[in-house]
């Protein structure tokens, strides 16, 4: 899309042409999904919070500026709805149990496509991450977004969130490495 | 290889494994529902909010516009060197009563007292 096309679609989104934003659903809701999908491990909760991802996009769309992206910004209001929900749940002793219902294997959105080996690892050691790391991650080696947009999602400057990326990376192969250590420890062991 | 260049290997392959990562399948009626969940009139930016910012900023400049005229009018210095001095009309009025023959002063009260002076004072009173 060009700068022209894009300033007229942003005119179409605020005037609230019904067009222009089934068009915005249509191109984003999938990312935000994945993104929330991500976060939460599990699919009815990136379901929810995917709608009200974009229940919210509606009612704030007069006050977007256009000085992000338009999935910049989406991202960034998954991302306060996931602490949100978060936060919800850290609050009342009840929503615990949710907690382990999310976690459930039959709702995790990674079961299917994690076939392989190398996939299920992967993944597994995401899980292990605590949510600011896998958030890091998550949005800059798998949702493509640069580092100055990442710091507009999280609210904090460029270069402290390329350097805790950096470090998210290192607890991530630390993780991964002491998996393979445990595994070559597990097979000796068996012999 | 040096370790450093080991450990950067490490990361690069770890990155561009984290890249190839296979995506998590999206439910199928998620789009019609969110499309479903579209507002018939998302609330748009406010258009009379910038209109009475207008207006506020016309009705500013002319209040400002109608002093400045004013003060200019008020300053406004007579043409000296041409000799077409223009009297503003309070002066001419002013200079009008100066030309009047003013009448003499008069007191408001009789100048005699109609009181004599030569009243004695009796000797009881004074001692």
């Amino acid at each position: 899309m060009t700068g022209r096309d894009d300033q007229r679609f942003l005119a179409d989104l605020r005037a609230g042409r019904p067009e222009a934003c089934a068009e915005l659903v249509r191109t984003h809701y999938q990312a935000v999904y994945r993104f929330l999908a991500h976060l939460t491990r599990d699919v009815h909760a990136a379901e929810d919070l995917t709608q009200e991802t974009f229940a919210a996009a509606w009612q704030r769309l007069g006050s977007f500026e256009g000085r992000a992206t338009l999935a910049t910004w989406l991202h960034r209001i998954a991302y306060t709805k996931f602490v949100d929900a978060q936060r919800a749940v850290c609050r009342h002793a009840e929503s615990m149990k949710q907690t382990a219902l999310m976690n459930a294997p039959s709702s995790d959105p990674f079961e299917a496509v994690a076939a392989d080996d190398e996939a299920r690892r992967l993944y597994r050691a995401l899980e292990e991450l605590n949510p600011q790391e896998r958030t890091l991650l998550v949005l800059h080696y798998l949702q493509g977004l640069s580092y100055r947009e990442m710091a507009t999602v999280l609210d904090e400057p460029a270069g402290t969130v390329k350097w805790r990326t950096r470090e998210a990376l290192g607890r991530l192969r630390a993780v991964l490495g002491e998996e393979v250590t445990e595994n070559a420890t597990g097979t000796t062991s068996k012999r | 290889m040096q370790p450093e260049q080991h450990r950067s290997a490490d990361t690069e392959a770890l990155e561009a494994r984290l890249r190839a990562l296979p995506l998590p399948p999206v439910p199928h009626d998620l789009e019609s529902r969110l499309l479903g969940r579209i507002p018939s009139a998302t609330p748009a930016r406010k258009p009379w909010r910038a209109a009475w910012v207008g207006v506020a900023a016309a009705v500013v400049i002319v209040c400002l516009l109608v002093i400045v005229a004013r003060i200019s009018r008020d300053n406004r210095r007579p043409d000296v060197a041409s000799g077409n001095i223009t009297r503003h009309p309070n002066l001419s009025a002013g200079r009008d009563v100066d030309d009047v023959a003013v009448a003499p002063f008069r007191w408001p009260l009789d100048e005699t007292s109609p009181m004599s002076a030569a009243t004695p004072i009796s000797a009881e009173l004074l001692n």
